[in-house]
């Protein structure tokens, strides 16, 4: 069962690429956070206006030119920067992030062109445009909803999608103290890592990322787990020291690892 | 669709809602039968309450199970969770009493510190800006400050609860009041991550709201009350807004079994076996 939609990119240069759409939800979070955060903007500057009014209210001319006159120019003004803020702020973001806003940053989600490209200013041009169509009624929402590539009208018109970023699994980095590095040697020779499959590793090194967000019951009873099934894998009968599971999982990660660079090594000789 | 093999971990916010809702809408036929039962059994007073709950504790239970690939039917379901029917009831009435309590603690609480605030305020700025001046900013520093608490701490309560009927539908021994203390453990470093999971839930029930609740009751305004037309439109209107509930429960239970499985993952692993 897949919860994302997928989709399929032929590059121009004939790579093929694969991707997960944003989904609805990761939309609604973007939408709510850039509206947010454009609503407190307009907001900021309405204010600014409101007080320049009052002040010029107050005077009747400043520097030889009448107030009446100032307050037009004043409010011609605003009304410009008001609308340039309300269509310019994805369009500068997308562009200048190449598809990213705040909001899409923080659902870590982002707009490509139909080809696999990047953003360009033409095609956030177009969405941005196309926004206030989207949202009377709804319409953009039962677009994404219904489709089978989740664009709404702005995106078939820029021939854009809105795909996932992934989730950066490299992330966080992984402490391994001297004690487990120290180990990790020993391992190298004691243990058989073959039937330690690429995934049990990549689940250990999820581990060791994500202990330090686990409850103190759950990491005990998961750690624990890990080791016990990586010992029994590898066929290891006894730890060469006495250890944590913590410290031997930390070995392994760095053991493995070190096995794996060696490998490569190998291919380049 | 091929079973992935790799389980799927924690999820960012979005994905928890887009997760609950192909949920609900690959399996649209079960959640919505098992949603007009859990509606109906609200008009029966006590009994139908304790059924309400218990179904919708089993609607979160099969989104669960479906994330980890141990698939339900919901007579399946229904057989493992019957016999809490009454710690569901119990469950409803402790949260609605602490929500009580809380309601009353926190006005208290906003007010009292409101009021020193405003005190503070103007105390301070008196001096300064004057007393007209001082004393309008004291006002509005102290109701500002009182309000927000109020939210922030309303908001805040209800994070950590929301999924206390999760818990004693999926894990077998937990009571109505362990159900509460997981729901509190569980989304302990969450709250913020919630505040977008139920932003982005709402957003995407607005189109059902609007047409089911908010439209019909601002046509219902125009009609003179006791009417024949008025009585008509508002039996019409009650029956309506029941079907958009009827609609988007499942959706909310789906994605509260989503977000205890995203939570289980980053707080103990679920998703880290080998």
């Amino acid at each position: 069962m897949s919860l994302f939609n997928t989709i399929k990119i032929r590059t121009p240069e004939s790579v093929e690429l694969e991707f997960s759409l944003a989904g609805i939800g990761s939309r609604a979070v973007a939408l709510a956070v850039d509206y947010a955060l454009l609503g407190l903007m307009l907001l900021g500057l309405l204010l600014i206006w409101i007080f320049l009014m009052v002040q010029l209210e107050e005077a009747s001319t400043i520097a030889f030119v009448s107030s009446d006159n100032l307050q037009l120019w004043v409010m011609a003004i605003f009304s410009v920067l008001m609308f340039g803020l309300y269509v310019g702020y994805f369009i500068g973001f997308e562009t200048y992030w190449h598809g990213q806003s705040p909001g899409k940053r923080y659902a870590r989600i982002r707009v490509i062109r139909d080809d696999g490209q990047p953003e360009r200013l033409l095609q956030a041009t177009l969405r941005s445009l196309l926004r206030p169509v989207d949202d009377i009624l709804f319409v953009g929402f039962f677009f994404i909803l219904l489709g089978s590539r989740e664009k709404r009208i702005g995106d078939w018109l820029a021939g854009t999608l809105v795909v996932q970023i992934d989730p950066g699994k490299a992330g966080r980095e992984i402490k391994t103290s001297d004690r487990a590095r120290a180990i990790g040697l020993d391992l190298l020779n004691l243990m058989n890592f073959d039937p330690i499959s690429p995934d049990d590793f990549a689940t250990v090194r999820t581990y060791l990322q994500r202990r330090p967000t686990l409850t103190s019951k759950a990491h005990e009873e998961v750690s624990l787990h890990l080791a016990r099934r990586l010992k029994e894998k590898a066929g290891l009968e006894s730890l060469p020291v006495e250890m944590t599971a913590d410290t031997f999982l930390e070995a392994v990660y760095w053991a493995y690892q070190r096995k794996g660079e060696e490998r490569e090594d190998g291919v380049v000789e | 669709m091929a079973p992935s093999t790799s389980p799927l971990g924690p999820l960012n916010p979005g994905n928890v809602v887009s997760a609950g809702l192909r949920l609900y809408r690959d399996r649209f036929k079960t959640y919505f039968a098992l949603s007009i039962k859990a509606i109906l059994w609200l008009f029966v007073p006590i009994y139908g309450w304790a059924k309400y709950f218990m179904l919708t504790g089993v609607m979160a239970r099969l989104a669960f199970r479906e994330l980890i690939n141990q698939p339900e039917t919901p007579e399946q379901a229904r057989l493992q969770v019957a016999p809490k029917l009454w710690s569901f009831f119990g469950l409803g009435l402790l949260i609605l009493l602490i929500f009580f309590g809380l309601y009353f603690g926190l006005i208290l609480v906003a007010v009292m510190v409101g009021i020193i605030v405003g005190l503070l305020a103007a105390g301070l700025s008196i001096p300064l800006v004057g007393s007209d001046i001082g004393s309008a900013l004291g006002v509005v520093m102290g109701s500002v400050i009182g309000l927000a608490l109020f939210f922030i701490g309303l908001i805040w309560i209800v994070s950590r609860l929301l999924i206390a009927e999760v818990p004693l539908a999926i894990e077998p021994q937990v009571t109505a009041t362990e159900g509460i203390s997981r729901s509190w453990e569980l989304t302990k470093l969450s709250v913020i991550r919630i505040q977008f999971v139920v932003l982005a839930a709402f957003l995407i029930t607005l189109p059902i709201i609007l047409t089911t609740n908010t439209i019909p009751q601002l046509a219902i305004e125009g009609y003179t009350n006791n009417t024949p037309a008025y009585w008509t439109l508002n039996g019409l209107g009650f029956l309506l807004s029941l079907i958009g509930n009827v609609l988007t429960l499942p959706f909310w239970q789906a994605v509260k079994g989503v977000l205890y499985y995203d939570l289980r993952s980053r707080r103990e692993g679920l998703d880290l076996k080998i």
